[in-house]
């Protein structure tokens, strides 16, 4: 027999009494979490998608709907750029090294994405079966492709045109998966990788077999003389030879040239500052709700006093020092706090497994805790404190003859 | 040793009521007689320390109560003092074995399952060890807190209208229960009652 285990059966003694106060914190809390987990992935997810690419070049439009379309493969591209122009871009000289990306068609709802070994390499996949393309029409998919389509290596897959699954079929051009990739939970697990002269061939582009090669290095890429000429990519990735690419190079080209160019730092930001407001807001209201469990709390503490008045004159008269009983009071509060805030973390958890596992293209690690949720925790106990000093000194300041006379 | 000496109660309003000095041996028993509001209950709780006179003095073994800081005198009372009162007034959220565990707790010792058990044994309620509060009878209550009343081996029991609420057989057998408890445990035994039935058991009376 403790102070913790009497306070423990005083609160389970009375279950409807607590009830509420438990729900309330156990709501709360798990809002406050949730809200701190999916930002904080989010947010990872976020950095680690766009890591090792500084600035990417694409057509006029929305600088956010281009890292949106770019790097992350959820909105539609802005539109193309001319090779010849985007491979005088990468001569710059704070360009350390530029990715073209050809953006476009899609397979059963996962983009088909024409680009160079180095955008693999940028995310640094490894190759779990087969190889690289190493030709025309050749394709290196990401694992989750693989998984949810069941595809192996030597499968024929046939591009759509446009990135919804109900496009029209280029059907007399298949690929031929040639590799699939281990998963690494980035962007890639979600794409199809081909080469970029692949995705002109596909969009009835005529190949010159014959015609002399012209290495594009700073891309690297090999193109026919009339395919440099005449063909456009959708973007480039670029990579800032030195700090100053970041003060001169955006300037230089969207003033220069008819490229747009979008900074995903810059515009990540801009993003979070607007989910930011929505996260803001939601924490509020689970904020509320625990300041609100911690009245119910309080009041339910006040309220079962009321019916223990007896019992705890009886315990002054077996010995309890007013300290005990204060403790025994603001341990029953702890009590409440702590169980509720263990079970809204446990909630919290679930729940984000269940999202995770429930959307595509999300990826939540579940089952980790993160530091911040101590501090929750911490706080809930605080409130718990709070709520249960007032009952406390009701207890400590009990007037044991004038109670017991009474009963 | 019970010595009260010039011993005045202050209410508030400044009604006060002067008590007899009075006194009983170390294994004694006595009775304190009156009607209801005579302040019988007052006498008892002055006695064991749950109140504070206004002036005078409680010894009990040579401790003077007024003496005490008010932890020492909670601590006091825990490991010297077992109290019965009208109703039991046992701890709902426990079982009666926890009831008397309770009881060691507070009072500062740590009693052991034997100790609890024999307990129970001699007052005849060990088959309702396991048992919550609301499963047992008030008799059987009453036996309970008589146990836990005398669980911490008091110099001094002190039982405020134990039978009021009994018919004559419970009666009896609450008062050679708490006579039998007090001899067992070479305890003080000092009982405040209305009830003109238990007059006849005990020698040394006090009539307010």
């Amino acid at each position: 027999m403790n102070i913790f285990s009497l306070s423990y059966k005083n609160v389970i003694a009375r279950p409807l009494n607590s009830f509420l106060s438990f729900l309330l914190l156990g709501f709360g809390v798990s809002i406050v979490v949730l809200i701190l987990l999916i930002s904080s992935q989010l947010k990872s997810e976020i950095s680690k998608n766009s890591k090792g690419i500084d600035l990417v070049v694409a057509a006029k439009g929305s600088p956010l709907q281009i890292i949106l379309a770019n790097i992350f493969h959820i909105d539609f591209p802005t539109g193309n750029i001319s090779l010849k122009e985007a491979s005088e871009i990468s001569h710059n000289r704070y360009i350390q090294s530029a990715i073209p990306l050809s953006l476009g068609d899609s397979y059963n709802g996962f983009r088909i994405v024409g680009t160079t070994k180095a955008y693999g390499e940028l995310y640094d996949m490894k190759v779990s079966e087969g190889a690289w393309f190493a030709d025309h029409m050749e394709a290196i998919i990401g694992a989750e492709v693989a998984r949810k389509l069941d595809l192996n290596i030597g499968d024929r897959i046939t591009s759509q045109h446009g990135l919804s699954s109900d496009g029209d079929g280029h059907d007399d051009n298949p690929f031929v998966v040639t590799g699939i990739f281990e998963s690494n939970s980035s962007v890639v697990d979600r794409l199809i990788l081909v080469d970029l002269p692949s995705v002109w061939h596909v969009h009835g582009h005529e190949d010159h077999e014959n015609d002399s090669l012209v290495s594009i290095a700073h891309l690297g890429i090999e193109v026919t003389r009339e395919q440099l000429e005449q063909e456009e990519i959708t973007s480039l990735l670029i990579k800032y030879r030195s700090p100053m690419g970041a003060v001169t190079l955006p300037r230089q080209i969207n003033s220069n040239s008819n490229f747009q160019a979008a900074s995903p730092a810059f515009e990540t930001a801009r993003l979070f500052n607007i989910i930011g407001v929505g996260v803001k807001v939601v924490n509020i209201l689970g904020i509320l709700i625990i300041i609100i469990s911690a009245i119910s709390v309080f009041i339910a503490l006040l309220n079962s006093l009321k019916d223990r008045k007896y019992d705890i004159a009886i315990m002054r008269s077996m010995g309890a020092s007013r300290a005990k009983v204060f403790l025994l009071i603001i341990s029953e509060g702890m009590v409440i706090s702590l169980a509720s805030a263990l079970v809204g973390l446990m909630i919290a958890h679930t729940l984000l497994f269940v999202i995770g596992w429930s959307i595509d293209g999300v990826d939540f690690s579940a089952w980790y805790l993160m530091s911040e949720e101590f501090l929750v925790l911490v706080g809930c106990l605080l409130v718990g404190l709070m709520a249960s000093i007032i009952p406390a000194i009701f207890a400590y300041k009990t007037d044991i003859s004038e109670t017991l006379s009474k009963g | 040793m019970l010595i009260v000496k010039d011993l005045v109660c202050q209410f508030e309003g400044g009604k006060t009521i002067e008590y007899p000095d009075w006194q009983v041996e170390k294994d004694g028993r006595a009775l304190i007689l009156g009607a209801s509001g005579s302040g019988k209950t007052t006498l008892l709780h002055l006695l064991s320390g749950l109140k504070k006179p206004g002036s005078g003095s409680v010894s009990i073994n040579d401790t003077y109560l007024n003496r005490l800081s008010t932890t020492r005198l909670d601590q006091f009372r825990g490991q010297n003092i077992g109290l019965v009162f009208q109703k039991p007034h046992l701890i709902a959220a426990l079982t009666v074995e926890e009831n008397i565990h309770l009881a060691g707790y507070l009072g500062g010792k740590k009693l052991s399952n034997e100790r609890v058990s024999q307990l129970l044994e001699s007052l005849q309620v060990s088959e309702l060890a396991q048992r919550k509060i609301h499963q047992i009878s008030q008799g059987q209550a009453q036996r309970v807190a008589i146990s836990r009343a005398v669980a911490n081996d008091p110099k001094v029991i002190f039982a405020d209208e134990p039978t009021a609420s009994l018919d004559d057989d419970s009666c009896h057998s609450v008062i050679s229960l708490l006579n039998q408890q007090a001899k067992e445990n070479g305890a003080m035994l000092i009982v405040a009652t209305h009830d003109q039935r238990v007059k006849s058991e005990f020698s040394n009376h006090l009539k307010l």
